[in-house]
């Protein structure tokens, strides 16, 4: 079997490699002491010094460090002169830039040798050749799986040593694949899998070392961890010879909901009115999208784009979950007031605004107030129970309720909810989704057109249980919002009584008798009977 | 009671259906319409279930369109979590006449489906929204719109964005309406309430109080051929046997 794929990884870094160590994702001249050193020269490498350390843990190593930062567009640009060179050799080459916070940023190009005549081990070794023409460093590695050769030929590239060599062909698609993942696993460290730095340090700290030591922790929340990243981890777990199910373990990943909402701006705004006119409708957008999550706002991240300065973010936290908008509005004010006189944000002028909604709740106390008035004690305990078990919202949903909202207004977005004695108008009220009705409330629950206000329970004639007639007939599926008067319409030709309906209303205390009525054509009609004016009103459809 | 082997073939189920009629074994699938009946196992949803479609339902008030929509609407809803995809409805109710009981009785889940009340002009446009955020069904009530003659272009958009997204809409109409020519949709049939005594079905008394009646689709135009009509028998609002006719043009 042969390999399919290959990973060139470039060492483009080894133009400065005479200088000392590269910083890696840095764009200004002076790194931040945290960034994370992509490459080594020997004699950095000598005294310690390794790829993916912080520069202040290299500097423990070799005080006297000099850090040079890559410039990363001039690295792109000759990486994909290092890709044309490999286009000479195999048809499909594809160069792959590090990703941003990369513990190993190395850049590299994957080569598809499907088809290619020659082994592979040659294939690589002119790969190699064709690289170092070019006055670069590679490392080259080929498997069955472009995230595996990727993986692996990073940490050859950081970790010479240890793999001793610079070329490396993987047969892993042959009946000792599984012997042969593991132990690519087992001498795979952690940091070659392009997962966070962040990650990286957490799962150092929980003992991981090397990729086989992640399997285990599949059945302990890792995929909820690594969110997108498992996407990444996948192809290097897969096959984990100890774990039958590892792939329905990594692919159900629900990637982490994220609120973010962005605007840029035609020009530069300098004065904090204006830029607090802009932010207000934002604000209302990111509180709208988590509403219809079901989650309220504890942390607020707002970064301001300026005009030629590096970014401003602001981190607002909030003491309790809030929902109002002002709220939110001035406590931005206040923080902006310090950042326009600190950082003189004015001075520059804001170009764009994103606003992130960092930190969240779940929105239990929005759910009890979408059921009228507050719970008391008794019958509304389950209602609780029932709302705070509601699932949350898919997000492409909860979008689309947000959006629909905001356009068409409240009240014309939502669920419809079961009501068991209810008046039958009553019965198209919709209620935010996800929030649970009380199936044995007399009213709407939660509904705006129904509030309580003391209302007598409507009682049902005992023929109807559930909103359905005795005799089969469930209430019409179409309720019109006002009775239509029935001389209007065709000739009656049967008419049964459906219903009668007694209670208390806003108007006073009514008695009402529904009768099904069947017109020439067939089609069938709810109406309600007048006994004052002795007439018929259309009120629904059976349709 | 003999029910009919499931096929998702029309025309092999077609030939069951008849073969069974001629045999007097008149397949009445009595019941609701349950959600994990799969699409497919009745002429119904064979013919007029069409994920990543528009089909058309001209009817006047009363006449069935509605029920026979949310049918087709769980189908599509089956078929979708049988897929492993979001099972989420939509129903746009301009009208806003949509009353949970009946739904609920119809089998439908409430808590997902997602009703959307806008202007009737905006009717189409909130359902290629709808689409596009992923909804296994919807169902688009503008029975009480008296003119269509300019809906062409949001309903070609519509059709697109459910093309995209495979998603089932199924279009309710008036059949009164005034048109400037058929809209652009996959399939488009007449529900009516059935004539007393149609095709020799049991369901299709004489419409009486209390008694269930029988709607009959009657298929105007559909993509893959005229398909046959098909009768539904309903109790009131519930879709609750199905019979296949022979197409009667």
């Amino acid at each position: 079997m042969l390999p399919r794929l290959a990973a060139t990884c470039v060492g483009i870094v080894a133009i400065e490699r005479a200088v000392g160590v590269v910083a890696g994702g840095a764009s200004s001249s002076r790194p931040s002491p945290h960034a994370r050193l992509c490459d080594a020269s020997d004699g950095a490498l000598a005294r310690g010094v390794r790829p993916g350390q912080r520069i202040v843990d290299a500097q423990r190593c070799a005080p006297d460090l000099q850090v040079v930062a890559v410039d990363v567009a001039g690295l792109t640009q000759a990486l994909h002169g290092v890709a044309e060179q490999l286009y000479r050799h195999a048809p499909a080459c594809e160069p792959v830039a590090p990703a941003e916070r990369a513990c190993l940023p190395f850049f590299a190009v994957v080569v598809d040798l499907a088809g290619l005549p020659r082994p592979p081990a040659r294939t690589l070794a002119e790969l190699a050749a064709a690289v170092a023409q070019t006055g670069h460093r590679a490392v080259v590695a080929a498997s069955s799986s472009r995230a595996l050769s990727l993986a692996v030929a990073r940490d050859m590239a950081a970790r010479p040593s240890r793999w001793g060599r610079a070329q490396l062909v993987i047969d892993d698609r042959g009946p000792e694949r599984l012997a042969v993942r593991t132990a690519l696993r087992t001498r795979l460290a952690v940091e070659a899998l392009e997962l966070d730095r962040d990650v990286v340090d957490d799962l150092r700290a929980a003992g991981v070392a090397c990729a086989q030591d992640l399997v285990p922790l599949l059945r302990s929340g890792l995929v909820e961890r690594l969110g997108v990243a498992a996407q990444r981890v996948r192809p290097v777990l897969v096959d984990a010879a100890d774990l039958d199910d590892v792939d329905d373990l990594v692919v159900p990943w629900r990637p982490p909901e994220l609120v973010v909402v962005a605007r840029e701006l035609e020009h530069a705004v300098t004065a904090l009115e204006p830029l607090l006119f802009v932010l207000r409708p934002l604000a209302e957008d990111v509180l709208r999208r988590l509403d219809a999550r079901g989650a309220r706002l504890l942390e607020l991240t707002v970064a301001l784009r300026r005009q030629t300065a590096a970014p401003t973010e602001l981190i607002v936290g909030f003491p309790a979950a809030v929902t109002a908008v002002d709220v939110v509005v001035r406590v931005l004010q206040a923080r902006l007031e310090r950042a326009f006189a600190q950082q003189r944000v004015g001075h520059d002028g804001v170009r764009g605004l994103v606003l992130r909604a960092s930190r969240t709740t779940p929105a239990r106390a929005r759910q009890l107030e979408g059921l009228g008035s507050p719970p008391s004690s008794g019958s509304s305990s389950g209602t609780t129970a029932a709302s705070l078990a509601a699932a949350p919202l898919q997000g492409a949903i909860a979008d689309l309720c947000a959006e629909f909202s905001a356009e068409l207004g409240e009240g014309r977005v939502g669920c419809l909810h079961p009501t068991r004695a209810a008046l039958p108008e009553h019965m198209t009220a919709l209620l935010p989704p996800g929030v649970a009705a009380d199936a044995d409330d007399d009213r709407v629950a939660g509904s705006a057109a129904a509030p309580r206000r003391g209302r007598r329970p409507v009682t049902l004639d005992p023929r109807t249980a559930h909103g359905r007639f005795a005799a089969g007939w469930p209430w019409p599926l179409s309720m019109l919002p006002t009775p239509v008067r029935l001389a209007s319409l065709e000739a009656v030709v049967d008419e049964r009584l459906f219903c009668q309906l007694d209670g208390v209303d806003d108007d006073g205390p009514y008695e009402r008798e529904y009768r099904v009525v069947v017109f020439a054509d067939g089609r069938r009609a709810l109406c309600v009977w007048d006994a004052e004016t002795s007439e018929r009103f259309l009120c629904g459809w059976f349709d | 009671m003999n029910v009919p082997a499931v096929s998702s073939e029309p025309a092999r189920l077609l030939r069951r259906l008849q073969s069974d009629a001629g045999a007097g074994r008149l397949p009445l699938a009595l019941g609701r319409a349950r959600e994990e009946s799969a699409a497919g196992d009745d002429p119904l949803s064979a013919w007029w279930s069409i994920p990543g479609a528009v089909v058309e339902l001209s009817a006047l008030p009363g006449a069935g369109a509605l029920s026979v929509a949310f049918a087709l609407a769980l189908r599509a809803r089956a078929q979708a979590v049988a897929a492993r995809r979001p099972g989420w409805l939509c129903a746009l109710d301009p009208a806003g006449t949509l009353s949970a009981p009946a739904l609920l009785h119809l089998g439908v889940p409430l808590d997902e489906l997602l009703v959307i009340r806008p202007p009737p002009d905006r009717a189409l446009a909130c359902a290629t929204r709808a689409c596009r955020s992923g909804v296994a069904a919807v169902v688009v009530d503008v029975a009480a719109v008296d003119d269509l003659s300019r809906w062409s272009v949001p309903l070609r958009r519509l059709t697109l964005a459910a093309e995209e997204q495979g998603a089932a809409v199924l279009l309710v109409t008036s059949a009164r309406a005034r048109r400037e020519g058929p809209l652009p949709c996959a399939a488009r049939a007449l529900v009516d309430v059935a004539p007393p005594g149609a095709g020799g079905v049991a369901g299709a008394r004489p419409p009486a109080p209390g008694a269930s009646a029988a709607l009959v689709l009657r298929p105007v135009r559909h993509r893959h051929g005229l398909p046959p009509r098909v009768l539904c028998t309903p109790s009131s609002s519930v879709i609750a046997a199905l019979v296949a006719e022979q197409v009667r043009h």
